[in-house]
């Protein structure tokens, strides 16, 4: 009678499920700060489905067409927005969630290459994805993420409140710090426009270039930069760059400060360790 | 007895022979009308029968259903993208949009959730990811004689836009699985992939003069791809419904009461709308009892006539058997025993031949459906 019982519960279940197509508890997540959030807040506890991989900038990848079919697969695709995730504009996926939102506001326009629609020229405005590097974004982000964390998970076996109340004041700190690190020292050179919003959220000013850490930039790149070097003598870079380009910089009295945005996932420790590194960095090259 | 009944049967083979047609076609007859009218009627709602509610907007009512469901070519206003994220806070919303065809079928953009809730599966290539790309029906491809990695073009005028836009030309990534008339004999793309046939999304790329005009048509390669876009804000987008798979009916329960205080939009179960539409429609209920009533009152008085009349024609035989001594009632009993016989075989041959046409009869409905 036990036994007939336990099989009946089991077919019951079994019919009960198969009359409620939702999906998994599974999220994705499209660049490395959002995943960080979602893990930091839910303490690694919900499955995050992250696809890009390591050597890739999250704002150009194309996912493949099974990573499509499995991204509409999951509960929630937790998007940076921003214009990270362009591939989206091809594709039809009902279940994305964009963390920045609620910022829009805030986003830093630019230019776009001006273009021909109807016989009319006209330049889009692009939007910069690097939100995440002005930490009022990013716990904007942070908040919107716990919020439809729990609108999804029901029975969260962590505080998620809590983990986000903790992240809040590591990004507090973290931003403290950046200040402490720069001190007086509002101007830099960027190698990529990727600093725009860090720059914002500190009162720095930045010049941009379009400079790769493995590729000699031009010669007419090297005059630009000869000019701009009464603006700082600062450059921050994504990654050290290459030693010829080093050796040149240094010739040039440029100090070189390596900044990873953390884009993607950094190739040890986490989101606030590779911060706290950079802080270092820019201690370092600031004190000499 | 039986012996004497089954003799005096075989002995007159034509009224035996006739008899016996005549109770075969009454089987059928009543077993056609009662079982092929509720199997009508059983079909064509059957797509709108289960959990899955239509969303759209107020006062489109059984349009929205016909269309969104049946891909009949009716015209409802546009519901808008921006429900999406409502509704999927409380069921699997999935959008269809449909305005367009291709070579006389429906074409319809949603998104792959469509074939979860739908249960279709994929029995060639794959599913659709990108734009440009379309997942067919079976009975389409058998049709058009189409397979995977052909193309397909969408018709230069759809049925509310006569002018037309320019036609898109698909890729077809996938064959679906025979599962019912209705997505077996469609066309299905990626929401954007509608909204480009509807003229929302273009592309910018240096490589591509534009699209070729020449050709009549537009098609998207990798090239265009790259910088494709679409303007203003998605949210504003139009869509034909929502299908909405609740979790749970308390879910279903309260998208159901938000509707009925909504000036905006309708949540509708479309069984109970499409089920009440027919039933107005043919006024089917009253037919099945008018239909079965008639078909057995025929039946009876016939058989009751004939009965009469092979009784008066066989009283020579009656009297002969009373001269001969037989038992009071013999020839009742054996008259009655012989109908029993012609009866039992004939409603049993009427059965076997229901039975064996019952292909023949689904494959009939299944056209008259579709049309």
């Amino acid at each position: 009678m036990r036994y007939f019982c336990l099989l009946a519960l089991l077919l019951l279940t079994a019919c009960d499920e198969s009359k409620t197509p939702q999906k998994s508890n599974i999220v994705a997540s499209t660049n490395y700060p959002v995943k960080w959030c979602i893990d930091y807040i839910s303490g690694s506890t919900v499955d995050n489905l992250y696809l890009v991989p390591s050597d890739i900038d999250p704002a150009f990848w194309e996912p493949a067409d099974e990573d499509i079919l499995k991204l509409s697969e999951v509960n929630r695709i937790f998007l940076n927005g921003a214009s990270n995730e362009k591939w989206l504009e091809t594709r039809s996926l009902t279940n994305t969630f964009n963390s920045s939102a609620s910022s829009k506001e805030k986003y830093i326009k630019y230019k776009g290459v001006e273009h021909e629609h109807n016989g009319k020229k006209h330049v889009h405005d692009e939007t910069d994805f690097n939100v995440w590097l002005d930490f009022e974004i990013f716990k904007s982000q942070a908040e919107q993420i716990s919020s439809e964390l729990l609108k999804i998970i029901s029975n969260p076996k962590v505080d998620f409140k809590a983990n986000l109340k903790s992240l809040t004041a590591e990004l507090d700190e973290l931003k403290k710090e950046i200040s402490e690190a720069s001190g007086n020292q509002k101007k830099f050179l960027a190698s990529h426009p990727v600093y725009n919003y860090l720059a914002r959220s500190h009162g720095w000013e930045v010049k941009n270039f379009h400079w790769e850490p493995e590729e000699m930039p031009s010669d007419e790149e090297w005059a630009k930069l000869d000019k701009a070097l009464e603006f700082s003598s600062y450059m921050l870079w994504e990654s050290e760059p290459s030693e010829e380009i080093l050796a040149k910089l240094k010739a040039k009295g440029v100090t070189p400060i390596v900044f990873r945005t953390c884009g993607n996932i950094p190739p040890s420790g986490d989101f606030i360790k590779e911060m706290k590194k950079n802080i270092e960095n820019m201690k370092k090259a600031l004190e000499n | 007895m039986i012996t004497l009944a089954l003799k005096k049967i075989i002995r007159n083979k034509l009224i035996s022979l006739v008899t016996l047609a005549a109770i075969i076609l009454s089987t059928l007859l009543f077993l056609l009308l009662n079982n092929s009218l509720k199997d009508y009627s059983n079909r064509v709602t059957a797509r709108a029968k289960g959990d899955i509610l239509v969303a759209g907007p107020k006062f489109s009512g059984i349009d929205l259903v016909l269309k969104a469901l049946y891909f009949r070519q009716i015209d409802t206003p546009d519901f808008k993208y921006r429900y999406v994220e409502h509704y999927r806070e409380l069921a699997t919303a999935v959008p269809v949009y449909y305005q367009y065809n291709a070579k006389g079928f429906p074409v319809c953009g949603t998104t792959l959730d469509y074939f979860k809730i739908r249960e279709l599966t994929c029995k060639k290539g794959r599913f659709f990811t990108n734009l440009g790309e379309c997942i067919i029906g079976f009975e389409l491809a058998e049709k058009l004689n189409l397979k995977v990695d052909d193309f397909l073009i969408t018709d230069p005028n759809n049925f509310l836009n006569p002018a037309g836009n320019l036609p898109l030309k698909m890729k077809i990534c996938g064959i679906l699985e025979k599962n019912n008339p209705q997505d077996d004999n469609a066309v299905f793309c990626n929401l954007k992939t509608a909204w480009t046939i509807h003229g929302l999304g273009h592309t910018h790329a240096e490589s591509l003069p534009g699209p070729d005009y020449s050709s009549n048509f537009v098609e998207i390669t990798p090239e265009s791809l790259k910088d494709f876009h679409f303007h203003g804000n998605q949210s504003d987008y139009p869509l034909t419904a929502l299908l909405l798979k609740p979790g749970s009916p308390k879910e279903q329960a309260l998208m159901l009461a938000q509707s009925a205080v909504s000036n905006e939009v309708a949540v509708l179960k479309p069984q109970q709308g499409l089920t009440g539409f027919i039933n107005m429609l043919f006024h089917l209920d009253t037919l099945f009892a008018f239909a079965l009533c008639l078909t057995l009152i025929v039946i009876f008085t016939l058989f009751l006539l004939t009965f009469y009349l092979s009784l008066k024609l066989r009283m020579n035989e009656k009297e002969l058997l009373d001269s001969l001594g037989a038992q009071k009632g013999f020839f009742a009993r054996q008259v009655m025993l012989e109908w029993i016989i012609k009866l039992t075989i004939g409603i049993s041959l009427g059965v076997i031949i229901f039975f064996a046409l019952t292909p023949l009869i689904n494959e009939l409905l299944n056209k008259l459906i579709r049309n």
